[in-house]
């Protein structure tokens, strides 16, 4: 099986060609926005906690991470000039993959104006750039694709979640490479991730990342909540039946390894075959997590929610016919009423992910994508913690 | 009296999960993965679609097999064709608060003295 990519200079093969605007500061987002105007294949991602560099080192290496990933193919990095973060901190990284990446000063532009100005200039020249790329022929097993759950339900853990892992297995077996995270909801599935892991070595990284996320999340004295009431009355039980339930999404082949992303780097996968990551269990968070470990797109299984990314198309899987409307790509509600089984649904989203390599939109792209959020672990409290 | 489908996700489950909304008396058709029928048990009262049956009794401090996998611990004595959740078992891993699984029975209209029967 093929589909039609743009290839980078860096080898690596993407299935959209967008341009990206980082602001490097909070407070030159609406410069970013002004620059990008409405054209969908223009997208703003914003760090938004701080202009200083301290503690930040997660946020920095997302932000190139992201501006690495295959469906980008040039970047403007853009600051105000008063804080600590240079565009060549972000930028340098960037074209060093052989990417356009160029880089907007607001102070150095002589103001907002003169800089909104420059910045279009410059991403209109990288579209025109873009929009002349033409896609090729490449193999699936090119293919990067991240697996998350949201707005989970019973019928998840029966009919999207397996319908889900079944397809990622197929993905694998064609050479790709398919990577889940979430490691809050996999608490009590460590004994088979550890089984599936290649090597001791991975087997001990997994159950330390998950033993820290649920530190993290697990402080005394502050509420947490691992089960919604909507999840309970839903026909889920327990933490761990919610767990199994998601961690069927993830297929049954061999982890080659967990990912992780912090202050030191985003790692990424070396070869083919399925891997964790410390993506977080939050969409907005996890779909730049994604993006910056170099994912082509998303399987995202649900109920009816509409989560969307600008630069990883997502493909929303359901299985809950009362919920399923106009923004779900694969229907899977015919495994709830006997009139199809997981390995035929597996088969129409390895047909959807082929079509939505090739080109064609999901349901809802470029229609009211999510906040690209840049989530960090707080160095303070990791600190605190004691969390290696 | 009507036939309702259940899914069992894995030969070992105790339990499998109800595909539309189940009244006492009703007979459970237990389908696998792959559309199969593979067994019937008789429904010993209501169980709302998405919800849990036991299989077969499951005595209190047993395991709840569910993916082929111990998803919790029951907490007191399900009879065969019962409803398997909240009342009936915890987590080994994270409790819910007491107040979190009164509000979940009654939502359920599960009163006590069903979750005592």
């Amino acid at each position: 099986m093929k589909f039609l990519g743009y290839e980078r200079q860096d080898g690596s093969v993407g299935i959209r060609n967008k341009i990206l605007i980082i602001s490097v500061d909070e407070c030159c987002e609406g410069i970013a926005r002004a620059i990008a105007g409405t054209d969908d294949s223009v997208v703003v991602l914003t760090n938004a906690y701080t202009c200083m560099l301290g503690g930040n080192e997660e946020t920095f290496h997302q932000m190139a991470a992201v501006g690495q990933n295959p469906n980008v193919s040039g970047v403007l990095v853009l600051a105000m000039g008063c804080g600590s973060i240079q565009t060549s901190r972000i930028a340098d990284p960037i074209a060093a993959t052989g990417r356009s990446a160029a880089q907007l000063v607001c102070e150095k532009e002589g103001g907002t104006r003169k800089t909104v100005e420059a910045g279009r200039k410059i991403v209109r020249a990288m579209s025109d750039a873009a929009r002349r790329e033409k896609r090729r022929e490449f193999p699936m097993s090119r293919l990067v694709i991240g697996v998350k759950c949201g707005g989970s339900d019973t019928s998840s853990g029966i009919a999207s979640n397996p319908s889900v892992g079944a397809a990622v297995d197929k993905l694998i077996d064609m050479g790709a490479v398919c990577i889940g995270g979430e490691l809050f909801e996999l608490q009590g599935c460590e004994k088979i991730l550890r089984g599936r892991a290649v090597s001791e070595q991975v087997a001990d990284k997994i159950e330390r990342l998950i033993f820290n996320e649920k530190m993290r999340w697990s402080v005394a004295g502050t509420e947490l909540e691992t089960m919604s009431i909507g999840n309970c009355v839903g026909g889920l039980t327990t933490i761990e039946e919610k767990s199994m339930g998601a961690l069927h999404k993830m297929g049954c082949r061999p982890i080659e390894d967990i990912l992780q992303i912090n202050k030191s780097a985003v790692e990424r996968p070396q070869r083919p075959g399925f891997y964790l990551s410390e993506a977080s269990m939050l969409c907005g968070g996890a779909g730049i997590n994604f993006a910056a470990l170099g994912a082509h797109l998303l399987l995202w299984t649900t109920g009816a929610a509409g989560f969307n990314h600008g630069i990883v198309p997502v493909i929303r899987i359901s299985g809950n016919k009362d919920l399923i409307n106009e923004d779900i790509d694969v229907d899977a509600s015919g495994i709830m009423d006997g009139s199809s089984n997981t390995g035929q649904v597996s088969d129409l989203i390895i047909e959807q992910i082929k079509a939505v390599a090739d080109g064609q939109p999901t349901r809802i792209e470029g229609i009211g994508d999510s906040a690209m959020t840049l989530y960090q672990k707080d160095q303070r409290v990791e600190a605190l913690l004691q969390l290696e | 009296m009507k036939y309702v489908r259940f899914i069992k996700m894995d030969e070992k489950d105790n339990v499998a999960s109800a595909l539309e909304n189940a009244r006492q008396g009703d007979v459970a058709l237990i389908f696998n993965q792959e559309s199969r029928e593979t067994a019937r048990v008789s429904v010993m009262e209501p169980i709302p679609y998405g919800n849990k049956i036991a299989l077969s009794p499951i005595g209190e401090g047993d395991n709840i097999i569910k993916y082929g996998q111990n998803v919790g611990c029951c907490t007191r004595r399900i009879k065969e064709g019962g409803l398997v959740h909240v009342h009936n078992v915890k987590s080994r891993l994270a409790e819910l608060a007491p107040s979190f699984q009164k509000e979940v029975m009654r939502r359920l209209k599960l009163t006590e003295k069903e979750a005592d029967a």
